[in-house]
C-alpha cells in the first residue's frame, strides 16, 4: 500500500484516466453480472424475493466493496477514504448499468409497480458492482499507457492470511453467483443421491488444491518447497472449502433456493453450488 | 499487514493452524454426514401422503399439507381434489406441487368455486414425475 501511495499519491486530476476507470468499471460490471442480468430468476427475485434479505445482500455489499476496494480498486486506491470513494462509484456503475441493461432487454418497463422495479434493479445491483470494482484488476492489460503503476498488487502485494480468505470468498461469489439463484441448483439436489453428492464434496476438495498447489506456483502464496504438502491443505484448501461452502450457503438463503426443505436437500445444494464456490476460491488469485 | 512478503508467508501463524484445524473437523464431519446419508439412503419411490391442514377459508381454499416419506425427490406432484356435498354434488380441484423433496413437507391450497363446509373433502396426490 505504502507503495503505490507513493507512485501515485500527487498526480493532478486526469479527466480521461478517471473516464477510462469508469469505462473500465462498466465494462467489469458487463462481464461480472451479465449472465445475471439475463437470467430469469434473477428477474423474479426482484419482486418475490423477501425484502429483508434483499437488505441484508445490500448492506453486506458495502464493506465487501470497501474491503475489495482496498484490494483491487479500480484507481490505484491507496487510503481507506479512496477505498470508501471507489466502492460508491462501484455501486453506482452497478445501479447504472443493472438499470440501463434491464431496460434493454425489455425486462424492466415503466409501467411496473415502482416497488418491482426497485427491485429488479437492487438484486443485480450488487453482482454488477463486485464487477466493476475488480475489473482494474481483471482488464488491466492497458495499464502502461495509463500511467499507473505496472505491480498488480493481487499478486504481488505483501497481504496475510485474512486477505488471502477474503480474495477466496470473492472468487467464490465470482463463480457462484453466476449459478446461484438457477432452479438448477435445486434440481441438481434432487436429482443427485446421496452418493452423487459425495462425489462432488470430494471432487471440489480435490479440484480445489489442485488450484491452490498450482497457484502457489505461480508464485501466489509464496510458499516455500520446504512446506508439506498437508500444510497446505490444513492452512489453504480446508479453510477455503469451508468459505466457499459459506459463500454458496449465503447465496442460496439469499436467493430462496432453500424453500422449505428439510435438512438434506438444504446441504445438498449447498454442496452442489460449492463445487463452483470452491473452483472460484481456490482460482481467485488466477481470475481476480 | 506491511511486513516482508516472504517471512509473511513462510511464517504459519498460529491463527492458520486455528481456523485449519477448525477447518478440517468441519470438512470430516460434512464428509462423515454425507457418507451416513450415502449408507441410509434407499431408492424407494417417493411416499407422498397430503392431510388437509385448515378448515375452509371465506373463498373457499382448502389447505393442504403434502409429505414425502422417502429419500426419492417427486417432481411436479398433482394434488387432486373432490368436494362431495351432501346434496350429491361434486366438485373436482387440482393443483401442481413443483417438488416435494425427500423426507420434507410442502403445504398449498386448493380452490373451489363453491362453498365445501360440511362436504366431503378428499385431496389425495395424482401422480408425480422424476426431477
Amino acid at each position: 500500500m505504502d507503495q503505490r501511495a507513493r507512485q501515485t499519491g500527487n498526480i493532478d486530476f486526469d479527466g480521461w484516466r478517471f473516464a477510462a476507470g469508469l469505462g473500465r468499471g462498466f465494462a467489469g460490471a458487463l462481464i461480472f453480472a451479465l449472465p445475471m442480468f439475463m437470467t430469469m430468476e434473477m428477474w423474479e427475485l426482484g419482486f418475490s424475493m423477501d425484502r429483508g434479505r434483499l437488505l441484508v445482500l445490500l448492506i453486506v455489499n458495502i464493506p465487501l466493496l470497501i474491503l475489495l476496494s482496498n484490494e483491487v480498486g479500480f484507481e490505484a486506491t491507496y487510503t481507506w477514504g479512496d477505498a470508501l470513494r471507489d466502492a460508491a462509484i462501484a455501486y453506482a456503475i452497478g445501479i447504472v448499468s443493472s438499470a440501463t441493461i434491464l431496460l434493454a432487454v425489455g425486462v424492466l418497463q415503466f409501467d411496473q409497480p415502482f416497488i418491482e422495479i426497485v427491485g429488479k434493479i437492487a438484486v443485480q445491483t450488487v453482482p454488477a458492482s463486485i464487477g466493476a470494482l475488480l475489473a482494474r484488476s481483471q482488464l488491466n492489460g492497458d495499464s502502461d499507457e495509463e500511467g499507473e503503476d505496472d505491480e498488480d498488487p493481487v499478486q504481488k502485494g505483501p497481504r496475510d492470511y485474512a486477505r488471502e480468505m477474503f480474495l477466496m470468498a470473492i472468487g467464490a461469489l465470482f463463480l457462484g453467483l453466476n449459478v446461484a439463484p438457477t432452479e438448477e441448483m435445486i434440481l441438481l439436489s434432487y436429482k443427485m443421491t446421496p452418493s452423487h453428492v459425495l462425489a462432488v464434496l470430494i471432487m471440489s476438495l480435490i479440484v480445489m488444491h489442485g488450484f491452490v498447489y498450482a497457484v502457489s506456483f505461480k508464485g501466489g502464496h509464496e510458499i516455500g518447497e520446504d512446506v508439506a504438502a498437508w500444510h497446505i491443505v490444513m492452512r489453504f484448501t480446508l479453510p477455503g472449502y469451508v468459505i466457499a461452502l459459506l459463500v454458496s450457503a449465503y447465496a442460496l438463503w439469499t436467493f430462496e433456493q432453500f424453500g422449505d426443505s428439510s435438512p438434506w436437500p438444504v446441504l445438498a445444494t449447498v454442496i452442489v453450488l460449492g463445487l463452483p464456490c470452491s473452483i472460484g476460491a481456490a482460482a481467485a488469485r488466477l481470475i481476480l | 499487514m506491511s511486513d516482508n512478503p516472504k517471512t509473511a508467508r513462510n511464517r504459519s501463524h498460529s491463527v492458520e493452524w486455528v481456523v485449519g484445524l477448525t477447518s478440517a473437523v468441519l470438512v470430516v464431519a460434512l464428509i462423515a454426514s454425507v457418507a451416513y446419508q450415502a449408507a441410509s439412503y434407499s431408492s424407494l419411490p417417493p411416499r407422498l401422503t397430503v392431510t388437509r391442514i385448515e378448515a375452509p377459508t371465506a373463498d373457499h381454499q382448502v389447505r393442504f399439507e403434502i409429505r414425502n416419506d422417502a429419500d426419492r425427490t417427486a417432481a411436479s406432484v398433482l394434488v387432486h381434489g373432490e368436494a362431495r356435498r351432501p346434496d350429491g354434488g361434486a366438485e373436482i380441484s387440482e393443483t401442481t406441487v413443483d417438488y416435494v423433496p425427500g423426507r420434507s413437507r410442502t403445504t398449498g391450497a386448493l380452490i373451489f368455486s363453491t362453498d365445501v363446509t360440511g362436504a366431503d373433502v378428499t385431496i389425495r396426490p395424482a401422480g408425480y414425475m422424476d426431477p
